[in-house]
Order: C-alpha cells, then sequence, then structure tokens
C-alpha cells in the first residue's frame, strides 16, 4: 500500500487587487473628511472695562459704504493715518461698532486695515 | 561556444510582511488620531489675514441669520464658560450688530478675549 501524500502545493501568488481597493476607499474616505481650507485667527478683545482704556475716544463706526472716526465720515484710506494720531501705543484699545447692517466680512476688512499698523488690540461692542 | 550562465529566476520578493506592517501602522494611526468634528452648519468665514492659532477649547459657530451653534446643536450661549479660549466660526454674512451682541454675552459670561476665525485670500 502505498501512503499518498497531497503533493506539496505551490504557494500562489497572493492576488493584490482587494488590498488595492481596500486602500483607495480609505483614500478616498480620508480626502473627503480631511479639511483644506486655510484659516487664520484674529484676536478680538471684549473690552476690559473703563480701567483698561487710555487716551482719546478711538470709536470706530463700521458701515458698509464707509467709516465713521468718533462719529466723522472719514474714506477707509484716510482711516488708520487718522487713528494712528489718537494713540500712544499700538497697544492702545481701538473700539468698532457695526452701523447700518455692516457684515462680518466688512468688520473683518476694518481690522485687518488697523491690524496693518500694528494697532492690535481691537474690541467689537454693540 | 562560450556558455554564458544560466540565468537565474528571480523569484519575487515576499511583500506580505511589508503589507502586514504597513497595515499595522495604518490602523495605529486611525486609532491614535483624533477626527475634527465637522461644521454643525455651512459656514464661509470671511476672507482676511490673522495670526496662527490653534482651535479653542470652545468652538463657536454663528451662521448667516445670526444662530449660534454650539457641538452641533443650534441654541443659546452654553453657561459656565468663563476663563475657556473661544473661537468663533462666524459667516462673512453675518450681520456685525449680531457678531456684537454674541460678544456682549460672552463678556458678561467672564471671557476676556476671542479668535474670530477668518480665511486666507
Amino acid at each position: 500500500m502505498s501512503l499518498a501524500l497531497q503533493p506539496p502545493r505551490r504557494r500562489r501568488v497572493m492576488s493584490l487587487t482587494p488590498m488595492i481597493d481596500v486602500v483607495f476607499l480609505l483614500l478616498v474616505f480620508f480626502m473627503l473628511a480631511a479639511r483644506f481650507d486655510q484659516t487664520a485667527v484674529l484676536p478680538v478683545a471684549l473690552g476690559g472695562g473703563a480701567s483698561d482704556y487710555s487716551g482719546p475716544p478711538r470709536l470706530i463706526d463700521v458701515t458698509p459704504g464707509g467709516v465713521r472716526l468718533n462719529g466723522v465720515a472719514t474714506e477707509d484710506a484716510d482711516l488708520v493715518a487718522a487713528v494712528l494720531l489718537l494713540v500712544e501705543t499700538s497697544n492702545d484699545l481701538v473700539i468698532l461698532r457695526a452701523r447700518d447692517g455692516a457684515d462680518v466680512q466688512r468688520l473683518v476688512d476694518v481690522m485687518g486695515l488697523l491690524r496693518e499698523t500694528g494697532l492690535s488690540r481691537l474690541t467689537l461692542v454693540e | 561556444m562560450i556558455r554564458l550562465c544560466e540565468p537565474r529566476r528571480t523569484r519575487p520578493e515576499n511583500i506580505v510582511p511589508m503589507i502586514n506592517v504597513a497595515f499595522l501602522l495604518l490602523i495605529f494611526f486611525l486609532m491614535t488620531a483624533v477626527i475634527a468634528p465637522s461644521d454643525p452648519v455651512r459656514i464661509a468665514p470671511p476672507t482676511g489675514l490673522g495670526d496662527e492659532s490653534d482651535a479653542g477649547e470652545l468652538i463657536l459657530y454663528i451662521d448667516a441669520d445670526g444662530t449660534l451653534w454650539k457641538d452641533g446643536t443650534p441654541g443659546a450661549l452654553p453657561e459656565g464658560i468663563g476663563g475657556q479660549s473661544v473661537t468663533i466660526r462666524a459667516d462673512q454674512n453675518l450681520s456685525g450688530a449680531v457678531l456684537a451682541d454674541v460678544f456682549g454675552q460672552l463678556k458678561r459670561a467672564g471671557i476676556e478675549g476671542v479668535n474670530l476665525v477668518v480665511a486666507r485670500p
């Protein structure tokens, strides 16, 4: 009687296709889940009270078409120079107020103008 | 006649261990990663230049209608948030007066400053 062992099986080459499927599925998932928009933040003070404020009033009314510095209508281009006359240091608080339905984009534009000159302590009041 | 060496059959490299290790790493990083929660509402942040910053402890979303969202649910400002770092994601079309109103509420809740998210141009 002869003992018939199974013939040694030849190792089959593993199919890579299912693995590639899974890897691409993961790739697509993370590409969809990822957030690519580049964001930054504008620090806004919330007003620390009267003791925090020094110097002449610096109240900027932001309107959709322009700005009013302490109630005087001013062009955007002239605003920065006018505000710089009213501050002693760049750490002085500047107060902004949205008027006439000015939206957040408009506020951020004006804040950007002020921040370009180094005025970084801005606050927004009602 | 010159007999060249018989061309050796190159056996295919066994790549299974490499795949094992790669998947092990993949699973490790999948489990340790923190998936950022998606925005509860579609917000188009205003365009502008700002500072680099990490996400704050508390992220508030304000959509163009002025609705406040936190943790995926709309509603009023949560209680007991004093001392936390607050990040605000406000829509660019939101009225500035509404934003100022929220800032006033945050100030009364004991927050000294917030970070307003802007999109780089």
